[in-house]
């Protein structure tokens, strides 16, 4: 167990200052967005002494801002989840000689790769709730008292799509939904990348059938189940999630234990 | 005693091991010798676990490889296989954190000898530097087997003489040391046993000293044998 934690701290070592710039990124597109919606809005204000602005609506009126500002972030942390084991492989000194013979196998090798991408994830959903509160009080402070309107944070974020179908979706469910199936999809990519680092041009050609077959089997119930309730559709979803990151586990395993090649 | 019996390998459809079997003892240098692309490479990997074999078998002190094997044997590859961003006292700790055997007064010692600057960072090494501290790795842990891949290529004369005096000196001492090298002149009176490979298959496997007393002949002599044939 010692040696996963030991992994995965230098696993988040490594990334830190990428991490770091991405939030950096975040918070200056965000609040520039945030920053230009209440210029425009104070502008209408001064001259037609327009209606008040809430938080919400500043934060509803800059979706496209939300979503320039984790477009990039998402993009770096996908990219991240195959680099994290090729940047291993390459280079002048290939470090994956020297984690790949860490006595104790190779499993929390594997594990601490895993687990500091969903970390990077986690920490980057959470910066956006920090941020929430950064951008609150941007908005105090740029608007006049005079625009200002009181509302519930929750409101302010529900108004904002990025949060409400991406980032933050208000139900358990589709809360369950979006993260489950990004944790499905670094699982199949990690396995997809084992099975190049084992069998080279033909674990391509196997890891692309692979990823196509968990696609598949996924979408298989919410096609074809049309004559099911929707709580039978979810609950087969649910067993061929619940298979499809059993099987991930199990072959990556095995290929980074037995198969893989430095 | 590290031991190899029948280690089959195919890489892009060529066999590149091909049956291969030998021995190598503890307390004694071995040297694996080969044309480029004999599978040298190949089979230290493979003791590592590093390249799994098609076939074959691979004992250490007559236990198949396994995780322990770490604490072992150390494997000194033509590179430093650190993070290029690492400074050398963070490669040391990273052996330190992770390794039983790491002994730091001797990673210490070695550091003094190669004259290698713990806050210089792995990424700026020269290959021949990087070479040195691969050694520093590799010898600062207590195993009872070393194992170096091409400990002289691509360096500079006075570097060579360096890793030379380490094959002579008492880091090496009763540990089983196999070793691959082109450069065989370096440490050729040195050797004890020599594997020369060719075709994927041992060709010869000599007992150094043997050759010398018997046969007036060193292993360059043999080499010629095997390989102008």
């Amino acid at each position: 167990m010692s040696q996963y934690f030991k992994l995965l701290a230098l696993e988040v070592r490594r990334f830190r200052y990428v991490l770091a710039g991405i939030m950096v990124y975040t918070l200056i597109v965000e609040c520039v967005a945030v920053a230009l919606d209440i210029n425009n809005h104070s502008r209408l204000f001064e001259w037609n002494n327009d209606s008040r602005h809430s938080f919400a609506e500043v934060i509803r009126n800059t979706q496209s801002g939300f979503q320039l500002a984790i477009v990039i972030p998402v993009a770096v942390l996908l990219a991240y989840a195959l680099l994290i084991w090729y940047r291993d492989w390459f280079g002048r000194h290939p470090f994956i000689y020297r984690q790949m013979t860490i006595p104790g196998g190779r499993a929390p090798l594997y594990f601490s790769k895993l687990t500091a991408i969903l970390l990077f994830v986690f920490s980057m959903v959470a910066w956006q709730l920090v941020l929430m509160s950064v951008l609150r009080i941007e908005y105090v402070w740029l608007t006049p008292d005079a625009m200002q309107e009181a509302v519930d944070f929750t409101e302010a974020m529900t108004s904002n799509e990025v949060f409400n179908t991406f980032l933050l979706p208000p139900s358990f469910k589709a809360f369950a939904l979006n993260y489950g199936l990004g944790i499905l999809l670094i699982l199949i990519l990690f396995t997809g990348v084992l099975m190049e680092r084992s069998y080279r041009i033909m674990g391509i050609v196997a890891g692309l059938i692979y990823a196509a077959l968990n696609v598949t089997l996924l979408i298989l119930p919410t096609t074809f189940g049309l004559y099911l309730y929707s709580s039978e559709i979810w609950a087969i979803c649910l067993i061929v999630f619940g298979l499809e990151v059993a099987a991930a586990l199990w072959i990556s395993l095995i290929l980074v234990s037995k198969k893989v090649s430095a | 005693m590290i031991h190899i019996q029948d280690a089959h390998k195919r890489y892009r459809g060529r066999k590149v091991l091909d049956g291969v079997t030998f021995k190598a003892e503890k307390g004694q240098i071995t040297c694996l010798v080969g044309m480029n692309g004999a599978g040298k490479s190949t089979l230290l990997k493979a003791i590592m676990g590093l390249v799994p074999l098609s076939r074959g078998t691979i004992k250490v002190d007559g236990v198949q490889t396994k995780r322990e094997l770490y604490e072992k044997v150390s494997f000194i590859p033509d590179h430093a296989a650190m993070p290029g961003g690492y400074r050398l006292e963070e490669g040391l700790q990273f052996m330190d954190d992770y390794y039983a055997s790491w002994n730091p007064t001797r990673a210490d010692e070695l550091m003094a000898f190669f004259q290698l600057n713990a806050r210089d960072r792995v990424g700026n090494l020269s290959k021949g530097t990087a070479a040195k501290f691969g050694l520093v790795l590799g010898l600062a842990a207590d195993t009872e087997f070393v194992l170096m891949d091409e400990p002289f290529s691509g360096i500079d004369v006075f570097s060579r003489e360096m890793i030379g005096e380490v094959f002579s000196s008492r880091l090496v001492e009763e540990r089983g040391v196999l070793v691959t090298t082109h450069e065989i002149g370096e440490i050729e009176y040195l050797l004890d046993r020599a594997v020369l490979l060719k075709d994927g298959k041992v060709a010869r496997d000599i007992d150094c000293e043997q050759v010398r007393d018997e046969d007036g002949k060193s292993v360059l002599d043999v080499m010629r044998e095997v390989y102008r044939t």
